[in-house]
């Protein structure tokens, strides 16, 4: 009867627990956008397939899961990387000087028009502005030969204005080329440099025209030679998506100015493994590293700002006993700047119920992100440390999984074994005394008791759908001073 | 008969003491509920106030559902209040605020509105910007820059400083406008060239950047007032056009450029098209069918028509310049946006003009059973001088082919004029004004043709002669203000005026305009915003009819907040 009594105790826990969720999540009704981070494996405890495949489980699960949203990660929106389109650009380089050899002239033009347009497309990613300038050249001059006067002008034209001082020999070039060139450089000789103004937010950001850096911003920078250039704009600290764009400078001393805001922007898809921006390596090599405290939570911040995430979660695998795996699931909200360390789930050794744990794991992450459970946010390590939370994971009904005393395992570090054993009783909530004959320890009664908690449950939330999601206001007021 | 123990019977307490708790939460919470705060920022070129303008008494504000045209909240405040709060404003996608400056009657005696603007529940929205102007009047182009209390007006001329006319502007369907290239003409060129079409004397000065002919392109904001540079064309054009493709991108075709000819500077036509795509806004311009040559002729002062029963863009006419020679086009292509490239008839048939035109106009009928697809040529310049034949453009046999047949004869023969189909009386009506006739000389009356009928008729005369106006319809009244272009002594004029609609027989009332533009123009551009205003930029203007690189607004007045008629009969397969 003991057990029977702990059972429906446990039964009214989780009816409360949703109960719970249904009045208080915050984001009920609304759909939340959670960041994941590859899984990972706790300083390569577990094996190369075991990490990927959880991976995989995980996101099928959460990216079917109602009112939440999985942001693509880095490197998987189907587009090609900056990385390779820069390949790319160069490969169309190399092809258009190959064409040029076997003068087939309109042919090595596309090649190269494809190549400055690439590399325009990916300007911060360029890097060597000298290829980009020699295209632009080549360009001109398989446009000259294949006879469009005008697209090389054009050309050529970009040609001058990157590279002021350049000095074509006429042996080297046709004459027609390096005259169109030497009216360019006179041209922008006349119009004089103009005044180039970059300020960004944040300040101090390294300020790039056509491959070289010219300052910081905030820049005056008052001999900008006139014409067509490539301003980019690096963030401080070598982080941040930078800001590119083709610019016009007038010349004559006019002022050009531009803002670049490098808090905002939309971050350049990246390749995947180890690269990518500055706060989504170090947050993946913290990960694996077990380096998981608060002073992670700048880096994962970033990451949810940038994927315009509500929250971000990861999940770092762990060696168990008798060769099965363990999950550590943590769950970044951004509101509320914190970590929360979740209940760890565990994983058989050949992954034969992988579906059946990793959809466990799904539904606490999700339900984590739905309603941040701030009683569980981290302060400190908690590899580093014993576990101060209880881990509490009906696998399937029946029977209660609590901690045992940590036990160091042969890697180092220290594990929290996951095995059922007998439920303690005495701690939590009131527990009514061990009393076969009283009308509150039979199991009806706690039945009868949750029917009723549940039914309360689903009327509160029934009234609260029908306010038409009251934790919003409808409308607003506007001021106007005059 | 067991009893309740005194601890179970606090449990159960307990447990109704929550259900109810839960249930007078669901009920309360939206009681505690907060407003959310919005400001709106005023400003007219003086500051960033509103002026103590004579006779004005209160201050109106009113919050539009700009979708639907209805007035969500609306109060009235004491000007000498110094401000007010509009409460109980629902959210919506696209809201505008209205700010209008009253007199004791109730007259508006300033006003402003925003351009629209999402605000949702949670959204974080920048406190709009209106600007505030004296109904039916011109005032100069003015943004409000930095922040707090060092909101100032600033004066906006374009961002890369060049004087433009001859350039072409287009708003996007986010409501910004994009401006593109122009030419930097003069009467005292140091090293003109003479284009055909413009008045003796008027010259691009190719001694400039680009001989004088301009690649650049800005995007201006109505939101924050202030253009933006964008990326350069391929190529310098002027005289070309612009025209807004459904996906939203800009389909800029042809126009005039110099090229370095043997003897020096010399004018050619640009058989290419080039596309803009808002949505990459720094990405570069991308040309239509490859390397260069994307037209089947090189064109200049051709119409460029959107069709859009399939969206594609009908380029009409115009001239070709080639090695100094001029020629009147007599010849169409179409721009298949499906495949990105100009295509003629199935087996490249030439699609044959009735008569080879340039300076002419072409609007889409809006009625009738060729409503979205078929297109009337008005006028223009043929080899024998200014037309009045016009010629209709249909789409035949299974839809893949175009051929053009006679249309009705205008009451004059018109070249340079303005055309626009009328969006009152159900999108029949075709409304032309302004150009040179048969003898050289500025047209007088303004006219119509119902296209249900086809027959012009005259819809009264201008007060000033001119020759290539603009012309605009406001959408709520469904007036039209004609503005701009080349008076009678050669100079370009300064007055313009309004052609108010008349819903009841459908006809046009010339009433003038209150006042003035702010400079007289001719080969400018001017555009409807959704805040009301009209942007007017560059042109010709002052004795030398030198390009200019200024800007300036019209208040269009169009009707109170929320005014609308209805539609007044006849049938139309599409608004705006």
């Amino acid at each position: 009867m003991c057990e029977r009594g702990a059972w429906g105790r446990g039964v009214v826990g989780v009816v409360a627990c949703v109960a719970a969720l249904v009045a208080s999540s915050p984001a009920w009704g609304q759909e939340a956008t959670l960041y994941t981070l590859p899984t990972a494996s706790y300083k390569g405890e577990v094996s190369s397939v075991v990490a990927p495949k959880i991976d995989s489980v995980l996101k099928e699960r959460l990216s079917g899961r109602p009112k939440l949203k999985l942001a693509p990660r880095y490197g998987e929106e189907g587009t090609k990387t900056g990385n390779a389109a820069i390949q790319e650009a160069k490969d169309a380089y190399n092809s258009g000087i190959g064409l040029l050899v076997t003068e087939d002239f309109e042919g090595a033009a596309k090649k190269f028009q494809r190549a400055v347009q690439l590399f325009e497309q990916n300007l911060a990613g360029v890097d060597s502005f000298e290829l980009l300038a020699d295209a632009q050249l080549r360009m001109g001059l398989a446009f000259l030969k294949a006879g469009f006067d005008l697209d090389a002008k054009t050309a050529l034209k970009a040609y001058a204005n990157m590279v002021p001082d350049a000095k074509l020999s006429r042996e080297d070039y046709p004459e027609e080329l390096v005259e169109q060139v030497e009216k360019e450089h006179r041209r922008m000789e006349k119009r004089g440099p103009g005044v180039l103004k970059v300020d960004s937010t944040p300040a101090g950001a390294t300020v790039e025209l056509d491959g070289k850096a010219v300052g910081v911003t905030p820049l005056e920078l008052k001999t900008a030679p006139s014409g067509s250039h490539y301003l980019v704009v690096r963030p401080p600290g070598g982080g941040g998506v930078p800001f590119a764009q083709k610019i016009t400078v007038q010349g004559k001393g006019e002022v050009d100015a531009f803002a670049a805001n490098l808090t905002t922007g939309t971050p350049q898809v990246d390749a995947g493994g180890e690269e990518g921006p500055v706060f989504l390596v170090e947050a993946k090599r913290r990960a694996q590293a077990g380096e998981v405290d608060p002073s992670m939570a700048p880096y994962l911040k970033e990451l949810a700002e940038q994927t315009r995430s509500s929250a971000v979660a990861f999940v770092v695998m762990r060696k168990g006993k008798g060769g099965r795996f363990v999950a550590w699931p943590f769950v970044y909200e951004a509101s509320s700047d914190r970590i929360a360390l979740l209940d760890r789930v565990e994983f058989d050794a050949s992954l034969t119920t992988v579906q059946v744990d990793g959809y466990k794991l799904s539904e606490a992450l999700a339900s984590a992100v739905l309603a941040f459970p701030a009683e569980r946010a981290i302060t400190g390590n908690p590899f580093d440390e014993a576990p101060a939370v209880a881990v509490v994971t009906p696998p399937t009904g029946g029977g209660v999984l609590t901690p045992v005393e940590p036990v160091e395992p042969a890697g180092g570090g220290v594990v929290t074994p996951l095995v059922p054993i007998e439920p303690v009783v005495g701690e939590g909530p009131p527990v009514p005394e061990a009393d076969e004959d009283k009308w509150y320890t039979s199991w009806w009664m706690w039945t009868g008791v949750s029917v009723l908690v549940v039914g309360g449950a689903l009327a509160g939330g029934a009234l609260l759908l029908d306010s038409e999601a009251p934790e919003q206001p409808k409308g607003f007021s506007t001021t106007v001073r005059w | 008969m067991r009893t309740m123990g005194r601890r179970a019977e606090r449990w159960v307490r307990a447990g109704w003491a929550a259900l109810l708790a839960t249930g007078l939460l669901a009920g309360c919470t939206e009681a505690r509920v907060d407003e959310e705060q919005l400001s709106a920022l005023v400003f007219t070129p003086e500051g960033a106030q509103i002026p103590a303008v004579s006779g004005l008494e209160t201050v109106r504000l009113t919050a539009m559902d700009y979708s639907r045209r209805e007035v969500l909240a609306q109060a009235e405040f004491p000007y000498g209040s110094g401000g007010g709060t509009l409460g109980g404003v629902t959210f919506a996608e696209r809201l505008q605020l209205v700010v209008e400056g009253l007199d004791a009657l109730g007259n508006p005696l300033l006003q402003g509105r925003s351009m629209p603007f999402r605000y949702l529940a949670g959204d974080r929205v920048d406190a709009p910007r209106i600007f505030l102007s004296t109904p039916d009047t011109f005032s100069e182009a003015t943004a409000l820059t930095g922040e707090g209390d060092a909101l100032q007006p600033q004066e906006v001329r374009f961002q890369v400083a060049s004087p433009r006319a001859g350039h072409a502007a287009v708003r996007l369907k986010n409501g910004l406008v994009l401006v593109v290239g122009g030419a930097q003409l003069t009467t005292e060129a140091a090293e003109g060239l003479a284009l055909p079409g413009l008045p003796e004397g008027l010259e691009v000065d190719s001694a400039e950047d680009d001989g004088g002919v301009l690649d650049t392109a800005e995007l201006y904001d109505p939101a924050t007032g202030l253009f933006f540079p964008m990326p350069s064309m391929r190529f310098p054009r002027a005289f070309h056009t612009a025209t807004l493709l459904d996906d939203g991108r800009v389909l800029v075709a042809g126009g005039v450029t110099v090229l370095d000819g043997d003897d020096g500077p010399e004018l050619a036509t640009l058989a290419s098209a080039e596309i803009f795509d808002p949505s990459q806004p720094s990405a570069p311009w991308t040309l239509v069918a490859g390397s260069g040559e994307g037209l089947s002729d090189g064109r200049a002062w051709h119409t460029a028509t959107l069709r859009r029963s399939d969206g594609s863009v009908v380029l009409i006419g115009g001239r070709q310049i080639d090695d100094g020679a001029v020629e009147v086009l007599g010849t169409a292509e179409i721009f298949n946006p499906q495949r990105d490239r100009f295509e003629l008839n199935p087996g490249d048939e030439p699609i044959e003009m009735e008569t080879p035109r340039a300076g002419h106009t072409a609007e889409l009928v809006l009625s009738g059973r060729g409503a979205g697809k078929t297109i009337l040529v008005l006028g223009g310049e043929g080899e024998g001088g200014p037309l009045r034949s016009t010629e209709v453009l249909t789409v035949v046999g299974d839809g893949a082919r175009s051929a053009f047949s006679e249309g009705p004869a205008m009451r004059s023969a018109r070249v340079g004029h303005a055309s626009r189909t009328a969006s009152g009386n159900g999108g029949r009506q075709i409304v032309v004004v302004g150009g040179r006739g048969a003898d050289g000389a500025l047209v007088e009356e303004i006219e119509a043709v119902d296209v249900t009928v086809g027959e012009f008729t005259s819809q009264g005369r201008l007060s000033e002669l001119r020759d290539a106006p603009s012309l605009i319809e406001l959408p709520q009244t469904q007036d039209m203000v004609v503005l701009g272009g080349l008076g009678e002594d050669g100079r370009p004029v300064r007055a313009a005026e309004r052609l108010a609609f008349n819903p009841v027989d459908g006809s046009y009332t010339r009433v003038p305009v209150d006042g003035p533009m702010v400079r007289a123009r001719h080969l400018h551009t001017a555009t409807l915003m959704d805040n009301g205003l009209v942007l007017v930029t560059g042109g010709v203007s002052g004795a030398s009819l030198t390009s200019q690189d200024d800007v300036e607004f019209f208040n269009a007045d169009d009707g109170e907040p929320g005014f609308s008629y209805e539609a007044s009969g006849g049938e139309s397969g599409f608004s705006e």
